[in-house]
């Protein structure tokens, strides 16, 4: 984007109203990112601030290839997973999903239930979380997944097949009522 | 056919249906309940990512943090910051030296060379600043810098301290009697630390690959883990080997 460009060619020389207008224009779907990855509202809001520092200083490393909302949006997602990665809240990924996954077996139905996408993730432990976040929100592949997790594609793929199952039974009552535009998209099955 | 494990179906959801599971989709009303179940949940996911939300920062602390690391010009006065270019370059001067260094070894082994002969016989990396001399062959730089003029000039001592490190590992690797009588043990437990070391660095290069310390860590420790390997290789008993370095 042309606007987005000569700001930043502003930004990188320190022009401080450029940066602000940056970030005015990305901090909405930026700080989202990070808020979903997250979970917890109060660590977001410090990880992403370290997430705006880091893309400030990338910015000269910023050469126009992709738009600068996919950019700055790969560099929130890698400074969020490091972050959680440092408070060791991606720990034992597979594990943690199968203990997440028996508990909805076992638990109240009716207690477990939410009401939407970032309720229901809430309740997934944080390996699941982040594996169906980033793939089926954010995006990635489970090539990407992997290299950012530090785990096998086919892990990925397992823990995501798991998460929504899970997802599945947390949303019930909200899937089973649910017509998006999107489904006007794919009226045909997707196999 | 019995209905289809759920995990599978929602898997079936990416695409990559068998013609047998395709046969049984179009037959089994259960089963595609659930299969368009779970389309209409990762559509919901999909439709998530357009989610916006009050920002979690705030413009005010932000701008503090940023005028503390120099990225705001104050009075108009555009600012100079390093490119990508010139930063990937100083990494790829640094690895140059490290490969041309442990290539030189390497290829005094390959000739029949002892291995601390090898290490120890080491062209002297032209370095600028006032050289002393090192025994064994190698050369100090004098440090006497009491202060730096600019960024360069720090990143420019920063460089040559990767390179005294280098000079120093290669020199101790040959001749420090000190450590000559360690077990394979002590020099494996090293390796596996150099090993956990070399990995988080290379994680910290992932997230800012231009970040000329992260790089000098990175490239000291891929030089420590060299000397050491060499060094696990003299301890071997007679006629063993290491395999691969």
């Amino acid at each position: 984007m042309a606007t987005d460009y000569a700001l930043i060619q502003r930004a990188v020389d320190g022009d401080e109203r450029a940066m602000r207008q940056l970030w005015s224009q990305h901090a909405p779907h930026i700080d989202a990112v990070v808020r979903r990855l997250v979970g917890n509202p109060d660590d977001a809001c410090d990880i992403a601030q370290e997430v705006w520092i880091q893309i400030f200083r990338a910015l000269p490393s910023y050469r126009g290839d992709s738009q600068f909302g996919t950019w700055a949006h790969r560099i929130a997602v890698n400074r969020t997973l490091n972050a959680l990665r440092r408070t060791r809240r991606l720990e034992r990924i597979e594990t943690d999903i199968d203990e997440e996954t028996a508990s909805v077996e076992h638990g109240s139905e009716r207690a477990m239930l939410a009401d939407s996408i970032a309720d229901a993730t809430a309740k997934l432990s944080p390996g699941a979380r982040t594996v169906f976040l980033m793939h089926d929100v954010e995006g990635y592949t489970h090539e990407e997944i992997a290299a950012e997790l530090g785990i096998t594609a086919g892990g990925s793929k397992s823990q995501l097949f798991k998460a929504r199952v899970k997802l599945r039974k947390l949303l019930v009552h909200v899937i089973d009522g649910f017509r998006s535009d999107t489904d006007k998209e794919h009226a045909a099955p997707a196999y | 056919m019995p209905h289809l494990p759920i995990e599978r179906l929602a898997e079936l959801v990416d695409g990559g249906a068998t013609p047998s599971e395709r046969e049984h989709l179009a037959k089994c009303v259960t089963c595609t309940r659930e299969f368009e179940a779970y389309r209409r949940l990762v559509a919901m996911a999909s439709d998530e990512r357009r989610t916006i939300a009050p920002p979690l920062t705030e413009w005010g602390s932000l701008a503090v943090r940023l005028r503390a690391e120099g990225m705001v010009a104050a009075d108009g006065v555009p600012i100079k910051r390093r490119s990508v270019g010139a930063l990937e370059g100083l990494r790829r001067a640094a690895a140059v030296v490290v490969l041309l260094g442990g290539g030189a070894v390497l290829g005094r082994m390959s000739a029949g060379m002892p291995v601390a002969d090898a290490v120890a016989f080491r062209t002297p990396v032209d370095v600028q600043g006032a050289l002393d001399p090192v025994p064994g062959g190698g050369q100090f730089v004098t440090n006497t810098s009491t202060g730096f003029t600019s960024s360069q000039a720090a990143l420019d001592v920063l460089e040559q301290a990767q390179r005294q490190y280098e000079l120093a590992a290669t020199y101790l690797a040959s001749h420090d009697t000190t450590s000559s009588e360690q077990a394979p043990e002590q020099y494996r437990t090293r390796l596996a630390a150099l090993d956990r070391t070399a990995e988080t660095m290379q994680q910290a290069m992932r997230d800012a690959p231009t970040d000329p310390y992260i790089n000098q860590y990175y490239l000291a420790t891929l030089s420590a883990r060299e000397q050491t390997l060499r060094r696990l290789g003299t301890t071997l008993p007679v006629g063993n080997r290491l395999g691969r370095f």
